[in-house]
């Protein structure tokens, strides 16, 4: 039997998301001068080794680790009669150890066991995966099987996707030594191997994201058997959906679900999997097909930051008929240009085939960070637009391609400043009143340029579009062409006759049309016993309907009936003698919804 | 091959509470308005070795994309191509191929097998899918045969599944904040999410005990009222078609779960087929996810003379559903006897038959807007033997024409 050793440094670093927030996080290293990463490093051992893991603490509090599903016996400690760690933990500089059998194959976890609200949610966890012996031996049965030869669970392919999840907040505060109240735990970021959508498409160890070393892309052939190996190291369940793909379940916690050749067959077909916090799903399947399946969260009100589809837990599996050819060749003669009212137009040569899309990073001169400014799904593309500079900025670019294989080398450095760009209008606000219209206003004189452009973006469409020009002393718009009910966002930028311009800060406005009025002047002018004659006003326009209402005693309202826009009476033939009836009016029309009621009207037939 | 057309519209929808909910939805029916879920889809897979495909033709009427998933299907074509993840820019639009506002799309959908799934929105999917772009797909065995004692089956011959009765429950929930956002144009933050009405079927308690096609609920034709004679079995169909999960439980009685996600919980090998299903009385259905069970009510010892429902019985204040003194109580414990109330209380039984709950055990889930009882619960009436007509509560072998 074999010895694995594995020595972990828990430190403090940060770790990146799209949109280029950042957050501190306590995470493990595996050198001592390694920067420490989320998850922690993947260990790997064979059923019968014996896994020895070294502690290193570099962090401020005492530090301890659990090995759920292992045959290990942690000693708990208590201090004045309070437990404070699951298991003897290693304090601030010091170092600890730990050692137990890999008894059984499976995925596991290891996180720690000393305040694991709050350190487990800080990124001190990462996976243990423990294969049978002979998974490498070309000869034995258990070659390349999750649990050996009779279980059903041999694979070509195989992924670990590590689920979770981060409040930003636990983060800010924990990483200050200060308290963070957990019933208050709402998490902002969602992650696969510590990275969120579209982070999770690019390949390990991705220069950029030093302490997300893990990407969780997946590049197959199809027919070939995936052995995707789920562990949910968050707080929270996970629904995670695997869209085209239905798979079979064949583990569950490191347990087979056909256990040898004589037990019951218990594996099922699933596609949508519900994972509970430290629970683990092995899935064996295949695909057919050529092309892109997405592994998604199927908890779509929980989609991460900025609340934008596709959320943070997404990630993609790509089926090509030919083996990756490798990592892709960099892209060739990078070019950058100042092109008007768009920003910075980026081209490129693509010198690679294969590639599933590119990564465009960029430096502002004079500051260290480099900056993840936006990955590109599709493949094939030669420019991009940075439509997000400032004026006055020395900017440097550079791009790769990149597949599941890995990041090709960067193309050249291209640079460019951008003192050209004139400052763009500013202070633009945009008001609404009622009626299909909405009024802009801005500040900043335009004496050398042309005028200004109106630049207008839909509620449902991506780029925005110009509207309108106009002249250099204007400082104010209206736009008669809008549909009401429609999210608008519109930008201003200066006109120069050459070179280029910024644009003005983007304001949003919802034009409406004026609320429906109620019915009003609701009266009975003709009361039988058999007949209630209702007649109200209003002004009401083509498209509205009445709805009439009506109670009996104390009983509830009743839509009795719906009548059509000119029909401003009503006549109420299903009475009885002596009845007691409340009556009540209010009109809809499709794009305004209800309006409000008209007062109550008694009526008493005789 | 069958052929379903659906709308993607909006509508509306009210509440028990008397709210006016704007949706959005499938119907099958041109110049529809939405529906809550979407028109259920019901197919039949061909024998063995035979692909069956079925067309959807969706028509966008919505002012945004809107696409089709169909979770535990095989491969969806497009024009003859496969359907594809959809980019605008360096950003995911949708999991498969859209239709543009105005446009219709033709999805090839190339079936798995029989059993119960959801079809649901792929764009913008936390917002879509909450409006109420979603509905199920029943794809019928290729020997099923209606009324056939060894051929009405959910799986097809020999595989334990044969039901008397069935019912399909979509699981959901309204966030009415969301989508009052939806309505009036602004920001939808999902992060939100805080739903004030479960539904079963688009419907609130209690609308829940309605039939199916009730004239007051246009909007919501599937009824959830589930009504059978003792020892049936019944097939309940749960799809998860929301955001959480829903623990459903057939008071005071156990179901047998025979799939999950649409597939058969049963194995083939050399030596035999091995039957996985198990029982459960809380039977929890995931987000994106269906259960199948089968469920009979026997009632311990209960005989249909001689020995009454055992029940013990409430008191009879406590019966009623509303202050407006209405209950199911029939008056007996014995099926099919109507016996004596109180005279300020109004029974609403037919006959004589037993009514109790099945609802969520999710306590939220049997509220609505924070009050009790509302949301999930739904009933069960259990109906003196041989009352019932065979074909009550069956949904149609298919839906869409072949």
């Amino acid at each position: 039997m074999g010895a694995v050793i594995q020595n972990l440094w828990a430190k403090k670093g940060r770790i990146k998301f799209p949109g280029g927030a950042a957050l501190p996080f306590w995470g493990f290293a595996s050198s001592a001068n390694g920067k420490p990463q989320i998850p922690g490093p993947l260990i790997k051992a064979r059923a019968g080794d014996l896994v020895t893991i070294n502690l290193y603490n570099h962090l401020k509090k005492n530090i301890s680790l659990l090995f759920p599903g292992q045959q290990f016996i942690p000693r708990p400690v208590k201090e004045n009669g309070v437990f404070v760690s699951y298991n003897t933990p290693a304090a601030p500089g010091d170092c600890t150890s730990y050692s137990f059998t890999a008894a059984r194959p499976g995925v596991f976890l290891y996180e720690s066991g000393t305040s694991p609200e709050e350190q487990v949610s800080m990124g001190l966890y990462g996976a243990l995966v423990i294969y049978p012996r002979g998974y490498d031996d070309l000869l034995s049965p258990d070659y390349h099987t999750a649990y050996c030869g009779n279980t059903g669970t041999g694979f070509d392919v195989e992924k670990v996707l590590i689920l979770g999840e981060l409040d930003s907040r636990l983060n800010m505060a924990a990483d200050t030594g200060s308290r963070f109240n957990m019933p208050d735990y709402n998490p902002d970021h969602l992650v696969i191997n510590g990275r969120s959508y579209p982070h999770t498409l690019l390949p390990d160890n991705y220069g950029l994201l030093s302490s997300q070393p893990v990407g969780s892309g997946l590049g197959i052939i199809p027919g070939q058997r995936v052995l995707l190996r789920i562990i949910n190291a968050g707080l929270q369940n996970h629904t995670f959906r695997l869209l085209g793909i239905t798979a079979r379940v064949v583990a569950v916690d490191g347990w087979p679900l056909k256990a040898d050749e004589n037990s019951l067959n218990a594996t099922y077909l699933k596609n949508t999997i519900t994972v509970a916090p430290g629970e683990s799903y092995d899935l064996i399947f295949t695909v057919n097909g050529q092309g892109q399946y997405f592994l998604h969260h199927r908890d779509f009100n929980h989609p991460g930051k900025g609340n934008r589809f596709p959320g943070g837990m997404a990630t993609r599996l790509t089926a090509t008929l030919f083996e990756s050819a490798g990592v892709p060749a960099a892209p060739l003669d990078l070019s950058c240009a100042l092109i008007n009212r768009k920003g910075v137009k980026l081209s490129w040569k693509n010198s690679s085939t294969g590639e599933e899309g590119f990564v465009i990073e960029r430096k502002i001169t004079g500051e260290d960070n480099i900056e993840l400014l936006a990955i590109l799904d599709n493949p094939g593309r030669q420019e991009y637009t940075d439509s997000t500079v400032l004026p006055g900025i020395s900017y440097s670019y550079r791009i790769c391609a990149y597949n599941s294989a890995g990041a090709s080398k960067h193309s050249n450095i291209c640079r460019i400043d951008t003192n050209n760009i004139e400052q763009g209008p500013e202070k633009l606000t945009c008001t609404t009143m009622y009626g299909k219209r909405a009024d802009l206003a801005w500040s900043g004189s335009n004496a050398r340029g042309s005028g200004y452009a109106i630049e207008r973006r839909a509620d449902n469409s991506e780029d925005f579009q110009t509207i309108a020009e106009v002249g250099p002393n204007t400082t104010f718009y209206r736009d008669l062409s809008v549909v009401n009910n429609t999210i608008y966002t519109y930008r201003v930028k200066a006109v120069f006759p050459a070179g280029a311009a910024c644009h003005s800060n983007e304001c949003v406005t919802v034009p409406k049309a004026a609320p429906l009025s109620a019915p009003d002047q609701l009266r009975s002018v003709y009361v039988t016993d058999k007949s209630v004659f209702l007649v109200w006003d209003h002004d009401s326009s083509d498209e509205n309907k009445f709805h009439i209402e009506r109670k009996t005693g104390a009983g509830p309202y009743i839509e009795i009936d719906v009548v059509a826009n000119s029909q401003t009476w009503y006549t109420d033939k299903d009475v009885q003698k002596n009845g007691t009836y409340y009556y009540r009016v209010r009109t809809h029309s499709k794009s305004e919804g209800f309006s409000d009621y008209s007062y109550e009207l008694l009526v008493n037939t005789p | 091959m069958p052929t379903v057309n659906l709308w993607a519209t909006d509508g509306y929808v009210g509440t028990p509470d008397g709210k006016n909910v704007y949706i959005w939805g499938f119907t099958d029916k041109e110049g529809g308005a939405a529906q809550l879920p979407g028109p259920a889809i019901i197919v039949k897979q061909q024998p063995y070795l035979i692909p069956t495909v079925v067309t959807v033709n969706l028509t966008n009427k919505l002012a945004e994309p809107v696409s089709l998933v169909f979770p535990g299907q095989g491969e969806v074509r497009v024009n003859g191509q496969p359907a594809q993840p959809q980019y605008q820019g360096d950003k995911l639009v949708s999991f498969i191929n859209h239709a543009l506002p105005g446009e219709t799309i033709t999805y090839q959908v190339t079936l798995t097998g029989p059993g119960t799934f959801l079809y649901e929105s792929g764009t913008y999917p936390h917002r879509q899918v909450q409006m109420g772009l979603h509905g199920a797909m029943i794809v019928r065995p290729p020997d099923y045969l209606g009324l056939h004692p060894e051929k009405q089956t959910a799986y097809g011959r020999n595989t334990g599944t044969e039901f008397d009765r069935e019912y399909l429950l979509v699981l959901g929930e309204i966030d009415p904040g969301l989508h009052q956002s939806v309505e009036h144009g602004l920001p939808y933050d999902t992060g939100e999410f805080n739903p004030r009405y479960r539904t079963i079927n688009g419907k609130c308690w209690n609308g829940t005990v309605s039939g199916d096609g009730d004239g007051h609920l246009p909007a919501r034709p599937y009824g959830s009222m589930i009504m059978m004679e003792p020892g049936e079995k019944v097939l309940l169909r749960c799809a998860g078609a929301g955001f959480e999960s829903h623990p459903l439980h057939p008071h005071g009685n156990h179901a047998r779960v025979v799939g999950l996600d649409g597939k058969l919980l049963q194995n083939c090998g050399i030596s035999g087929t091995t039957d996985l299903s198990f029982k459960r009385f809380t039977i929890l259905t995931g987000p994106g996810q269906t259960c199948d069970l089968i469920y009979t009510w026997t009632g311990p010892g209960y005989e249909p003379d001689t020995n009454p429902i055992p029940t013990r019985l409430p008191q009879i204040r406590k019966m009623a559903l509303a202050p407006t003194g209405l209950t199911m109580w029939s008056g007996s414990p014995y099926l099919g006897v109507k016996g004596e109330l109180p005279g300020e209380i109004e029974s609403c039984n037919q006959i004589g038959e037993y009514h109790f709950m099945l609802n969520s055990h999710g306590v939220p889930g049997i509220t609505g807007q924070g009050a009790f009882p509302g949301g999930m619960p739904a009933m069960i009436a259990v109906y003196p033997a041989g009352t019932l007509e065979p074909h009550h509560g069956m949904l149609p072998t298919e839906s869409h024409t072949p």
